[in-house]
């Protein structure tokens, strides 16, 4: 047992037993590195994935923690943004055992936003096995974009991923609920992507919101810039604030967020779209920064 | 008190329902015990395409509910309670 997870203790003295001597050095480097992953992931570079190598960490295990980063992303966004109390059963809550609101670590030690430059020479930072590009992936991809994907070829190491991340672009084509508009859809993951720095998706989600919108894009740029969206409507803004927050500090979701959606005459289905269109996002944007996956030539529309 | 509406476990029906008896008997064979769904997963149910992704995300993280991988140097839950730390969530 370790002892960062016992109870009675506080961000800061977890932070502490982190960086103390009591765990495994490769548990700390698993820790700095999904720090970053979830409070800046644009400033991860391939001397991140150089020093947990060093570290004795290998290939397989770095890509199997970006996938593991990017499915707990959407459990902690859709715990947060429903509302979820600690449960005995849950995944995190069982093993801690402890009141969540001792815990605001995302207040601790938060990293300045990040401009940092990114090379990436060849498809990722990290080794791959095309043996497991399958022919029922090179099937979908095919059908959907003429290619196989770089996200898909970057995470060969963790091929049992393959069927949550072809559901996750299935599921960002469009809105799942008729009460989210695909104009607000398109919105919402330029901007989840923009928050998140996300080279990967940056022209696909440039794209997408082009084909409902051609202005949006500078509008939303300024919006970002300027902290204000009143170029958009009054709905399109509060569907805005909501995604913005829960990219930041999930956390931080009250039902007031739900009460404003209703307020504008949208409903609970567009919050819950809203909720995994960021979340889902997110998750893809993250790990793609993580592991350096290279852009496609193309973007990820279907075709 | 959550903050909105959910679909109760045995009041799903079609798919809703084939995705809560997934993931019950996923998290029941892990636990050793008969476990309702978490309630995570609930905050999707009133769009059932969502509810199916955490769902197709449970059979990913558990071998489709078997909990036979093989373990790494660092505890799957570890890199999980990690991201939910950083992210003040501990749910």
């Amino acid at each position: 047992m370790l002892p960062f997870i016992y109870p009675g203790q506080d961000a800061k003295a977890i932070l502490e037993d982190v960086q103390s001597a009591s765990i495994p050095d490769v548990h700390k480097l698993m820790f700095n590195w999904i720090e970053s992953f979830t409070r800046d992931s644009s400033s991860l570079t391939q001397g991140d994935i150089n020093k947990l190598l060093q570290g004795g960490v290998s290939h397989q295990e770095i890509v199997e923690w970006a996938n593991i980063a990017a499915t707990q992303t959407w459990f902690v966004m859709s715990a947060d943004g429903g509302g979820i109390p600690l449960e005995g059963n849950a995944v995190t809550g069982s093993v801690i055992g402890l009141e969540r609101e001792k815990y605001h670590a995302a207040e601790v030690l938060t990293s300045p936003a990040s401009d940092t430059e990114v090379q990436i020479n060849d498809l990722s930072w990290v080794d791959r096995d095309d043996s497991h590009i399958g022919s029922e992936l090179k099937d979908w991809a095919s059908r959907r974009y003429g290619f196989v994907p770089n996200f898909f070829m970057a995470n060969t190491l963790a091929a049992g991923y393959f069927r949550r991340h072809i559901l996750a672009l299935e599921l960002l084509d469009q809105p799942q609920s008729k009460s989210l508009g695909v104009e607000q859809h398109a919105l919402v993951r330029r901007l989840v992507n923009r928050l998140n720095k996300g080279r990967y998706f940056d022209q696909t989600t440039v794209d997408y919101l082009k084909c409902q919108n051609p202005q949006a894009e500078v509008l939303l740029a300024q919006g970002i810039a300027q902290g204000d969206f009143s170029a958009f409507t009054e709905q399109d803004r509060v569907v805005l604030a909501f995604a913005e927050k829960l990219v930041k500090n999930a956390y931080k979701v009250t039902a007031s967020d739900v009460k404003r959606f209703l307020d504008v005459g949208l409903d609970e289905e567009a919050y819950v779209d809203v909720l995994n269109t960021t979340s889902i996002q997110t998750s893809m944007d993250r790990t793609a920064n993580a592991l350096g996956i290279k852009p496609d030539e193309k973007s990820l529309i279907v075709k | 008190m959550t903050y909105i509406t959910r679909v109760a476990e045995e009041e799903a029906t079609g798919s809703l329902k084939q995705d809560f008896e997934f993931v019950s008997g996923s998290y029941s064979k892990a636990m050793n015990m008969k476990v309702p769904t978490p309630q995570v997963y609930t905050t999707n149910t009133i769009v059932p395409a969502y509810f199916r992704f955490g769902a197709v995300q449970n059979r990913v993280l558990t071998n489709d509910g078997q909990h036979d991988q093989k373990p790494g140097q660092v505890p799957n839950i570890l890199v999980n309670f990690a991201l939910s730390f950083y992210s003040s969530c501990f749910y």
